[in-house]
């Protein structure tokens, strides 16, 4: 009795904790934002209208982009066998490993006007001036098209596999064809998945902020224009922003989650999933094989052109197609040059200490709730889950407001401006990445396995070191390798709270854009997207 | 007999209507009790609050007059084979075993010894996802009886694993029970299983004991109709059809299958149904008022639609 007392009192303690971080800015934004004359700001200048509808129509759209894209890729990998279907099938899910500024940077040296394929067109077609310009929405929807396609292609594949091959046989031996076992079985089978990539889909492209920041000229969403307005210094307008863009969030996110339909759909007994059929005629095997390398190409085509670019010396690449010169130059200023190495350190540091901290977090809101299942438990389920449902800037300008302000008795204190703030915004972000791991690892784990290390003697100490978190390893690692990069490659919580002392990687990454330093900014891209891939190898390792 | 394990109205309170309890038993050292119950009876309940995964919210419980109640898990010295056996999946077969010993000189040797016990000599270096299911069971025992528990628990030991493999698997089970001599308590919903591995049976419903005892009393001698039912193929006669079979008052007579059987006089029916299983046959029949009941005879000895008169050898009155 008096350990479950001590143990809802330390719940408790932690769901305070949890909705400090995570409520307790927006509550604060949301009460300065009720402000007449911003308000009135807000209603009547046709540009901040412009920019949310702009928001909602692009994050629509990516969805059926990236839809049209990843749906026919993932059937065409999981049902149909051709040579190089395994490398291909993993290779197709890499924009992933991309931090989304890294792959707009990408995309901005491949296909923007000065890029790699427009010199290489303009030279071709002997042109005077560069032949497109890669700006506004249409670029936006590109980069958005490429990154978040994966989203479908991962889940439609996770549901393709999860199928059962008996349940197609049973519509077959039932009289259905081929199109009446896709419309009436599949896809209705298929439907939580595709809800799931839709949804994932739409919030990542509602809190999209590179590409629009990049690409987008004139052209503003509401992630760019509240970043714009606070840098003009108009803070009530600023919150007025971010609060319309939480709103279309919250209720994006509500509607999406209508059509997923509440009916559960578990498959009875265990299926076996169907095995990819080999593509019988020659001609059109050779052809799917072809479309498949092409495919894989111009999926590694940005990649590649990123580490092309980071082996041009400054100044050395003018007209030509191909660079004349490449060396190492670049990677040998950036390590030994300190203010460079500075940012990179920064990122480093900032990441590991948020990610620490998400996962001890984790961790103990895991035991409370699915172990102590204190009363509370839903509200830290809730609390640990909830960063996820809001961009990435509304998180971003309410720590800003929140932590501006000496106020110790309203719980507030100045972290803007120190070293704190930003492990702090990169922790926020991170607690749906490790709770979401950490919470479906613990309910996977059997409690008979703790019990049978207490009946065999061991203590709780020895208990969470050999037996809780070797078998939470997985779980623990995918979110936290997860929450690690997305740190790491963070840029928007940094452009809104980074000082010149603590930048990290991807604000150095525009200054050296912005002072035509191509080549450095293409390192750095290159050194994050290595650290990205390595960080989550590990964390994929079972 | 000298109780070793003293179970004094032991209870845990669920719910305001859900209560498990109060309980009381004692077990000799070296005895083995079997807790049979349909699901829901408070077995694994009871089983918990041995091994102290659960607090009791009233009672005692003492091992060799030592009271440990409230000890928890880690210091009770209780060894327990779990339902899913709980092997570490992280570990091999000789860690899994090693686990409740402490790092010394002589862990190896334990771990040897238990493994042999269990006749898996040599296995101390597998994966505990290779073996069979019968071999994890054995893992499991022997994880449980390496540090030298004071008692056994084992939760439904056998349910895991397939019919076969089943009564082979209760044999060694029982023989390595006896070698260690340990005293041990298990969980079970199979009468069959209770009869076979438990010296004294504890049949528990709804959460309260309703009888402990050897196998061939709770079969002869039911307390109640539920024990008389649960325990064994029972046919319950009550009115006419009790008095026709010599009940003498308004009671209600409990009939085993094998003792009835068919005769010149007796209580009436016609045989609706027979199902032959080999060294003999259960009919079904169904007496005049429309009330069906088993007799076990010869597999020849009446044919469906035949009518019959049914006399008892033995009964029980409740």
């Amino acid at each position: 009795m008096a350990r479950s007392r001590r143990s809802e009192l330390a719940a408790a303690a932690l769901t305070l904790l949890l909705a400090w971080l995570v409520i307790y800015p927006i509550v604060i934004v949301a009460a300065d934002a009720a402000h007449p004359s911003a308000l009135r700001d807000f209603l009547t200048r046709p540009g901040e209208w412009a920019a949310l509808w702009a928001s909602i129509w692009i994050s629509l759209v990516s969805v059926i982009l990236a839809a049209a894209i990843g749906i026919p890729l993932a059937f065409l990998f999981e049902w149909f066998d051709f040579p190089g279907r395994k490398t291909l099938g993993a290779l197709i899910a890499l924009p992933v490993v991309l931090p989304p500024l890294v792959g707009v940077i990408a995309f901005l040296f491949l296909y923007g006007e000065s890029g790699f394929i427009a010199r290489a067109v303009q030279s071709l077609l002997h042109l005077q001036s560069a032949p497109w310009r890669l700006q506004g929405a249409v670029a936006i929807l590109l980069v958005h098209a490429y990154s978040m396609y994966v989203y479908f292609y991962l889940f439609t594949r996770a549901g393709l596999a999860k199928l059962d091959v008996s349940m197609l046989e049973a519509a077959q031996a039932l009289g259905a064809d081929r199109r009446a076992t896709l419309w009436r079985v599949i896809v209705p089978l298929l439907r939580p998945s595709l809800v799931g990539a839709a949804i994932l889909t739409f919030m990542t492209a509602l809190g999209s902020f590179s590409a629009p920041y990049i690409f987008g000229g004139g052209f503003r969403v509401m992630t760019t224009q509240i970043v714009a307005t606070k840098l003009n210094g108009d803070l009530p307008l600023a919150m007025v922003e971010t609060v319309a863009l939480a709103i279309v969030a919250v209720a994006g996110l509500v509607i999406l989650r209508r059509t997923e339909g509440d009916d559960i759909l578990v498959a009875l007994g265990k299926g076996i999933a169907p095995r990819p059929r080999p593509i019988q005629r020659a001609g059109v095997r050779r052809l799917a094989t072809i479309a498949g390398w092409g495919l894989a190409v111009l999926l590694l085509l940005p990649h590649l052109t990123l580490i092309l670019v980071s082996l041009v010396p400054y100044g050395a690449w003018t007209t030509e197609i191909l660079p004349p010169v490449m060396n190492l130059e670049n990677y040998r200023r950036l390590f030994s040059e300190t203010e460079r190495l500075r940012p990179l350190w920064n990122s480093l540091w900032m990441a590991s200490a948020s990610t620490a901290v998400a996962v001890v977090i984790a961790l103990v809101g895991g035991w409370f709730v699915v172990r102590r299942r204190v009363a509370l438990r839903r509200a830290i389920e809730a609390l640990l889950a909830l960063p996820w449902a809001l961009p990435g800037t509304v998180f971003a300008i309410a720590l800003a407001i929140t932590f501006s302000v000496h106020a110790p008795l309203q719980l507030r204190f100045v972290l803007v401006g120190t070293a704190v703030i930003l492990p702090v915004a990169y922790l926020v972000r991170a607690l749906p990445l490790t709770g979401r791991g950490v919470l479906a690892a613990y309910r996977q784990l059997d409690p008979a396995l703790e019990e049978a290390a207490a009946s065999l003697g061991a203590g709780r100490w020895r208990t969470l070191t050999r037996v809780t978190l070797p078998q939470l390893r997985p779980g623990l690692a995918a979110g936290a390798s997860l929450a690690f990069v997305a740190a790491l490659g963070d840029i928007v919580a940094s452009i809104v709270l980074y000082t010149y002392e603590t930048r990290p990687v991807s604000i150095e990454i525009l200054s050296s854009l912005r002072l035509a330093e191509t080549g450095v900014a293409a390192a750095f891209g290159v050194v994050l997207m290595l650290v990205s891939a390595v960080v989550l190898g590990v964390g994929a390792r079972r | 007999m000298s109780a070793f394990l003293q179970i004094q109205a032991i209870e845990k309170r669920w719910a305001h209507d859900v209560t498990v309890g109060p309980i009381s038993l004692d077990i000799a050292r070296g005895e083995i009790l079997a807790l049979l119950g349909p699901s829901g009876s408070g077995k694994t309940t009871m089983l918990r609050l041995l091994a102290g995964f659960e607090t009791a919210d009233g009672g005692r419980i003492a091992v060799a007059s030592e009271d440990v109640t409230t000890v928890p898990p880690a210091q009770r010295r209780f060894g327990m084979v779990f339902q899913h056996y709980a092997l570490f999946p992280h570990l091999d077969v000789g860690e899994n075993v090693g686990f409740g010993l402490p790092k010394s000189s002589d862990q190896d040797p334990k771990v040897a010894a238990a493994l042999a016990l269990v006749d898996l000599a040599g296995y101390e270096r597998r994966k505990v996802q290779e073996l069979s299911g019968g071999q994890q069971q054995r893992v499991a025992l022997a994880r449980a009886l390496a540090p030298e528990p004071r008692i056994l628990l084992l939760d439904e030991p056998l349910s895991n694993l397939d019919p076969a493999l089943r009564e082979r698997t209760r044999h060694e089970l029982r023989d390595v029970i006896q070698r260690v001599g340990i005293t041990t308590v298990f969980v079970t919903h199979e009468q069959e299983e209770a009869f076979d591995l438990g010296d004294r049976i504890a049949v528990l419903n709804r959460g309260r004991l309703e009888q402990t005892g050897a196998p061939d009393d709770l079969y002869e001698h039911p307390a109640n109709l539920f024990v008389a039912t649960f325990v064994g193929r029972a046919n319950v006669f009550r009115g006419k059809a009790a008095q026709a079979l010599g009940a003498n008052g308004k009671g209600v007579l409990v009939v085993r299958p094998e003792r009835l059987r068919f005769g010149a006089a007796g209580l009436p029916g016609v045989v609706r149904e027979r199902r032959y299983i080999g060294a003999a046959a259960f009919f079904v029949v169904e007496s005049d008022d429309h009330e069906r009941f088993e007799v076990m005879a010869e597999p020849d000895a009446a044919k469906v639609g035949e009518r019959v008169y049914v006399e008892a050898t033995r009964v029980i009155a409740l």
